[in-house]
Parts: structure tokens; sequence; C-alpha cells
């Protein structure tokens, strides 16, 4: 148990000061590695040992689909596909009270199933929405708070960088993790809509432009090569033909195809540079996972998922406690840690606890991103509520009101995730095999 | 310039492993052949992507981290905050680099189990020479830092 806190201390100590936080959890590992060659007799310091866990943390086959589903989800944000689906969005679901906030959730939803990293779908799909709904008279607050909240759904609908972190860390099904997701996230797109709904009818929102048959039929036809790409990545999940990693190079392949020969709107020097941006992103992300793969074998070589499980079952024994206790305390870290961040750190420690006590981890990771994810949207670290007042230049404590609101769905969802796990073992464990 | 030309290769293994991962697909269900090679060649050009990566990430501070406090310091004292930093990342990298050298030595004759002429060392020398270079990048950055007296080390080069 000191060994814990220790560990976690020089963590803690190593970020605040300003390491990156793959340094920081590389050399809190060696440290605490030190300390255990130390106290164990027989037991040598071992460089390799290191190198291994290392190289062997970025050498997995799943690891791949981190970079090509980054590529493929910024090379369909610039290259035309945000547009597109955004007025197929509108023109099915426009014309009710409020329309522009359901077709905000909608064309999320949509964009969810094609891309995986949340903050990126604000900047990406979020201007355009923003930049709609003011033009159309909604007040800018409620604007931001609805992207926010609904872009967030972009990491629990397959594709998932997160899940596929988790995934990694915690050696369980990435497909099954993605298959998981669809479920709440649904349920996340409905219960926003729902607050919509109520918001709308009090404060009065516009009502949208009722567009002819026509007019729908032929948004739709723009945008049905667009809407291959999720059918594509979850069905092919689903059904057993590809592999995520597959998946995820199939997408890329498909996305090369549309924005640069069928749409014409992204050159060759325009790919290789959405090219490059995206490498560099996916290599900060794998890069740290390199380190945590290494301090995952550290907590396990000291034992602390078990010591630490074993505390918790002295308090107590009942799974769903147990279960709230962890929400709770995520909900928490959340507000204060990057969820990606979250995510490296605590994986290695919690899945190992609470698969101990017989609950699934497959369900346990879907509910662990959801949990961090919100924590997104919250002050005082939240990358998506930056993210937002850089797009749209209101200041903070406006958004954050606002967003208030929309957190509370989301809670639901959370809520009845906790209650119903079957919400999100469905799927993946009695539909498919 | 280094710069350039790491991202430049960075992005030559993304597109291999892109192909890799491509031709898979095509060869089990269109070709119906199968061709092993394909999945044990993207994870090693995954490895080398993810390590070379690293040095350009390193040179353009573009790692992940949590700036709360050091932006909040005064100038002065944040330069000892940042000497602090690069010299545990600068330690580390030599313990990294220490430890995948003897990894390489030992695995240099061990074959992959499917590419011919390609050994798992390989996999280790990628991230010696990431941690060699980083290392060096760390020296010149702390040499940068002790002799300017203000910090302006982010460098706008482009892609």
């Amino acid at each position: 148990m000191e060994m814990f806190i220790i560990l976690i201390a020089l963590l803690v100590f190593f970020m605040l000061l300003g390491m990156p936080v793959a340094y920081s959890l590389g050399t809190t590992s060696i440290i605490a590695y030190l300390m255990y060659v130390s106290q164990v007799p027989g037991r040598e310091f071992c460089a390799g040992l290191i190198a291994q866990r290392v190289v062997d943390g970025v050498n997995s086959f799943p690891l791949l689909a981190i970079p090509l589903f980054l590529f493929a989800g910024r090379l369909m944000n610039e290259g035309g596909i945000t547009e597109r689906i955004f007025r197929l969005a509108n023109d099915f679901v426009g014309r009710f009270k409020g329309g522009l906030g359901y077709v905000n959730v909608v064309a999320s939803l949509i964009f969810s199933g094609m891309s995986g990293a949340a903050v990126a779908d604000v900047v990406g799909l979020g201007s355009l929405e923003i930049k709609a709904m003011r033009d159309a008279g909604y007040d800018i607050p409620f604007s931001c708070a609805i992207t926010g909240a609904s872009s967030i759904v972009g990491p629990i609908i397959p594709p998932s960088i997160p899940m596929l972190v988790y995934g990694v860390l915690a050696g369980v099904s990435i497909g099954k993790l993605f298959l998981g997701g669809i479920i709440p996230g649904l349920l996340m797109g409905f219960s926003l809509m729902g607050m919509i709904s109520i918001l709308s009818y009090i404060r009065g929102y516009p009502v949208g432009t009722q567009t002819s048959i026509k007019e729908k039929l032929i948004s739709l036809k723009h945008a049905l090569l667009s809407l291959l790409t999720p059918v594509i990545i979850i069905g092919g999940i689903w059904s057993g033909v590809f592999t995520p990693s597959e998946a995820a190079g199939i997408a890329s392949v498909y996305a090369i195809f549309l924005c640069c020969i069928v749409y014409r709107i992204v050159n060759l020097q325009k790919l290789l540079n959405i090219a490059k941006k995206s490498v560099i992103d996916s290599v900060s992300i794998l890069f740290i996972l390199a380190c945590a793969s290494f301090y995952s074998t550290i907590l396990t070589m000291l034992r602390i998922p078990y010591i630490l499980g074993e505390e918790l079952l002295l308090i107590t024994a009942d799974p769903l406690t147990i279960l709230i206790i962890i929400n709770i305390f995520l909900i928490i870290i959340g507000c204060f840690l990057p969820a990606m961040v979250s995510i490296y750190i605590f994986t290695p420690i919690l899945v190992p606890m609470v698969t101990s006590i017989g609950i699934d981890p497959i369900f346990f990771g879907v509910l662990m991103i959801l949990n961090l994810m919100i924590g997104m949207l919250t002050p005082p670290y939240g990358m998506v509520l930056f993210a937002l007042t850089k797009v749209s230049d209101i200041p903070l404590e406006r958004v954050i009101k606002e967003m208030i609101l929309f957190i509370l769905p989301l809670i639901l969802v959370l809520v009845l995730m906790v209650i119903y796990p079957r919400l999100v073992t469905f799927i993946p464990h009695e539909l498919v095999r | 310039m280094i710069t350039k030309i790491l991202t430049m290769v960075t992005t030559l293994y993304f597109f291999s492993i892109l192909i890799c991962v491509f031709l898979e697909v095509i060869f089990r269900y269109l070709l119906k052949i199968s061709v092993p090679w394909t999945e044990e060649g993207a994870r090693y050009l995954l490895v080398w992507m993810v390590f070379t990566g690293a040095i350009v990430a390193f040179k353009r501070e573009e790692n992940i981290k949590l700036t709360i406090i050091l932006d909040k310091i005064p100038e002065r004292t944040r330069k000892y905050f940042l000497i602090f930093i690069y010299l545990v990342i600068g330690l580390f990298n030599i313990i990294l680099f220490k430890g995948s050298i003897s990894m390489a030595k030992l695995d240099w004759h061990v074959p992959s189990s499917t590419m011919p002429g390609v050994v798992v060392g390989y996999l280790y020398l990628s991230c010696a020479f990431s941690c060699f270079l980083i290392s060096i990048l760390v020296f010149i950055k702390l040499i940068n830092i002790i002799l300017n007296s203000t910090y302006n080390q982010v460098e706008s080069e482009e892609l």
C-alpha cells in the first residue's frame, strides 16, 4: 500500500511539473522498479526488461487502428464529408421546434460512426454546427453546450480511440468493446434530444423549414457514399468480416477514394499534410501507451491491483456498491485529468480489481470511458469545453452554465448503465455469438 | 531539417502500414490467399513509426503534458523546472537506450516468424535509435536553456 501511495505521488509530481505524460509514467515506473529490486532479495535491475515492455507495448496489431482511424477521421473532416452529413441531418430532422438542436445531435451520431476522437469532432463538425445555429438565431451558449455534449458520443460509438487504448491495456477484445458502445451511444443521443425538446418548448426556439421529399432525396444522394463509412466499419466488425484494425484500414482507403477521387476536394499535397498531422497525433498517443505498458508491468509486479482489491473488499463485497464507488471516483478524476491520461493510469489498476469481483471488463470499459468523457465537459480541465470556447469565441462561464443542463441526461445514461449492464453487454455477448 | 526528414520517414511508415493492412484484406477476401507477413510487417512498421515519431514529437514539444503550473510560474523559475524535466527525460532515455541495445543484441539472431531476413532485434533497434537521438536533443535543449535567459524553444517549423 505504501508503494502505491509513493507511486501515485511521484506520478502526480512529475505530471504537475509539466513533464510529458509518457515520460512521467516511464520515470515513475523505473523508480518503483528500483525500489522493488532493492527490497526483494535475489532480484536484479534489468534495463532490458524496460525496453522489452516498452517495445512490446506498441508491437500489437489492434493498435494499428489508432493512426488509421485518426487519419480517416481527419480526412473526412477536411474532405467535405461533414458538410454533406450536416445537410442530410438538417433536411430530415430540422423541421421541428428547436430543429437545429436535433440536427446537431444526429449529425454527431452519424459522424461518431466514422471518427474516433471527441475533441476533433468539436473542431470539425462543431464549428459548422455552431455557425449554422448562430445564423438561425439560437443563443450561442446553448449551441455550444449541445455541440460539446453530442461530441462525446464520438468515443462511445465505434470506432473509438479511447476504447482501443483501454482494450489493449486491459487485454480485452476491441471488437466487443466497440459493439458494446452502440446502445449506450444511441441512448446518449436520445437523452440529449429529450433535453433539447424540453428546452426548446420552454424557451421557444425557432422552427426549422420543412423540406420537400425531393430535397431530402437529393441530400441523401449527396451523402450516400459518406454514409457507407459507418456501415463498413460497424457492419464489418459486427459480422466478423474485419478485425477493427482492418476496418480502420478499409475506412482509410475508402476515405482517400471519396475525398480525393470522387469529391475531388483533397489534393495530394493536402492528403500528405493530413497524414503527417494524424501520424504525429497518433504517435503521441502510442508513445504514452508504450510507457504505460511498462508501468502496467510494474503495477502487477508490486501486486497493487490485488492489494487495492483486498482493501476495497474490506469496505464492501457488493459489486454494485463497488461500482458506484469507482464511478464517483472516476467522475472526480475526470474533472481534473484529460480522459486519455486517466485511461492510461487507471486501466491497469482498476480492471484486474473489478474482474476479480465478477464485473465484466467490456461493460466496465464502456462505463469508464463514458464517465471520463463527461469529465471533458466540466471545468477545470475540460478539453471539449476549451475547444468550444476557441471555436465560438464566447467566455467559458456562459458555456458552463448551459452545459450543466446537458450533462444531466448523460449522467442519466451512466446511471442506467450501472443498473442495467446488459445495455452494454447485450450486443457483444448475446447478439454476436 | 532533421525534423522534416524524420516526419517524412514517419509518414512513409504510416502509408506502408496502410498498404499492409489493405493488402491483408484484399488477399484474404478477393484473392483467397493467406499472406502471413502482412500482419507482422504492419506491426514492425508501427513500432518503427512510433519510435521515430517520438523523436519528432519531442523536438516539436508535441508530447501530451499538463502545463497548468508551468504556464503560471515566472520565467526565471520556469527555467529551473525545465532543466529538471529535461535532465529526468535524458536519464530515462539513457536507461531505455541501454536496455534496448542489450535486448537488440539478445534478439539479433532470432528470426521473425513470417518475414525472411528480418530479425526480432530490429524492433529494439528502433527504440535504441529513438532514445539515442532524443538524448542528443535533450542535451541541445539543456544547453539552449542554460545559455539563453529567456526560454522560447517551441519552434514554428512547418511540418
